[in-house]
């Protein structure tokens, strides 16, 4: 009969950190979601866990918040979770807002009715025990990620396993965040044609430039300038030069 | 008020099936992959100003059909919801069936 081996026993395997190097080292911007879920089934076997997502959020505009999940666990969840509108109150995912330190997830307190029953559903769904790994963007964007592990098994994360797993997983949080950025980007590149002009402009607004100031430094006139404008924000859709570099920003088309 | 069933659209895009509302409130992607059918399942929420993007890979059929038994979408937009059901049972019956061992072999 074959026993399931503790946390402690498996970071102790000199093999457990070159194989989560290599999950990580894995993550490329040619692979597909599919393969990404698929990485993360290895993650699980690497660990011994039996569940694991990595959730994305990314800020639209002032109001409007889209979340991407890619699962290694039951999808099932997630289904749940989005019906419930647990995003709005999930304490773990505020966790990832604020910090970038791992965290055991038992550690993150759960204020409301609603966060306790966004815990509760995770519990139902292979996250009895978990570890949060966040991750962030520079520079005041609002993209984040977290890698979230779990285990049916109460305490299968601990204090005396938290630096071993941490250490391991962050290198693939880091990698899989940076994937979906490029994923988002190429989304909106098929979604709309720029030219280069227009590329700079977001560029240049990015980094406070006026009409004038743009005219100058591309030979052009500031008329022209705020034509140009005008068609790009009709193209991606916002009302204003700041929401369109934003939007440019957050999804990794310009620093 | 019962919402009135909204028509769809199916097509074909990167490999897969996209099921989409015409309202493009839910839109699903579904994929052959090696690991199994890949679902990417898009819901919008206009009124709680959210999108969920969800991706999961489903490798028997029970569990697929489990999945799409659990979502709302079910109600909400029913002849969506029977097309990914249908279009994405039809492409795991597939992988199910191609991935099965030929012939006479058996496990020892």
């Amino acid at each position: 009969m074959s026993t399931r081996r503790s946390l402690t026993e498996i970071t102790k395997n000199p093999e457990f950190f070159g194989q989560v190097a290599g999950l990580a080292m894995r993550v490329s911007g040619d692979l597909d979601a599919s393969e990404v879920s698929g990485l993360l089934a290895e993650m699980n076997s690497c660990c011994g866990t039996d569940a694991a997502v990595f959730a994305s959020l990314i800020k639209e505009d002032e109001t409007f918040e889209s979340y991407r999940f890619i699962l290694a666990c039951d999808p099932t969840w997630c289904l749940e979770y989005e019906s419930t509108a647990g995003y709005m109150n999930d304490p773990w995912l505020e966790y990832t807002r604020h910090h970038s330190e791992p965290i055991l997830a038992e550690r993150i307190v759960a204020r409301t009715v609603r966060e306790k029953e966004v815990v509760a559903l995770a519990k139902r769904f292979g996250f009895t025990s978990a570890i949060v790994v966040p991750t962030h963007s520079p520079q005041g964007l609002t993209r984040l990620g977290a890698l979230c592990l779990g285990s049916e098994e109460p305490d299968y994360f601990d204090d005396r396993t938290l630096a071993a797993v941490s250490f391991a997983a962050t290198g693939l949080a880091v990698r899989l965040h940076a994937w979906q950025i490029e994923k988002l980007r190429d989304e909106l590149l098929a979604r709309v044609r720029f030219s280069e002009f227009e590329l700079s402009l977001l560029s240049h607004e990015r980094n406070g430039l006026r009409s004038k100031e743009v005219a100058a430094l591309t030979q052009s006139t500031w008329q022209l300038v705020d034509m140009r404008w005008q068609r790009l924000n009709a193209k991606l859709g916002v009302s204003s030069r700041s929401a369109a570099a934003r939007i440019a920003a957050e999804y990794g088309l310009i620093d | 008020m019962k919402k009135r069933a909204k028509p769809l659209k199916l097509t074909e895009s990167q490999g897969g099936l996209v099921v989409r509302s015409e309202d493009g409130a839910v839109c699903c992607r579904l994929t052959s992959t090696r690991f199994g059918l890949c679902v990417e399942r898009v819901r919008q929420y206009v009124h709680r100003n959210a999108r969920l993007v969800h991706t999961a890979i489903f490798n028997d059929t029970e569990r697929f059909l489990r999945w799409c038994d659990s979502d709302s979408v079910r109600f909400d937009y029913p002849v969506v919801s029977s097309m990914i059901r249908r279009e994405g049972g039809a492409l795991l019956s597939r992988h199910e069936h191609s991935a099965k061992p030929h012939g006479d072999h058996k496990e020892p």
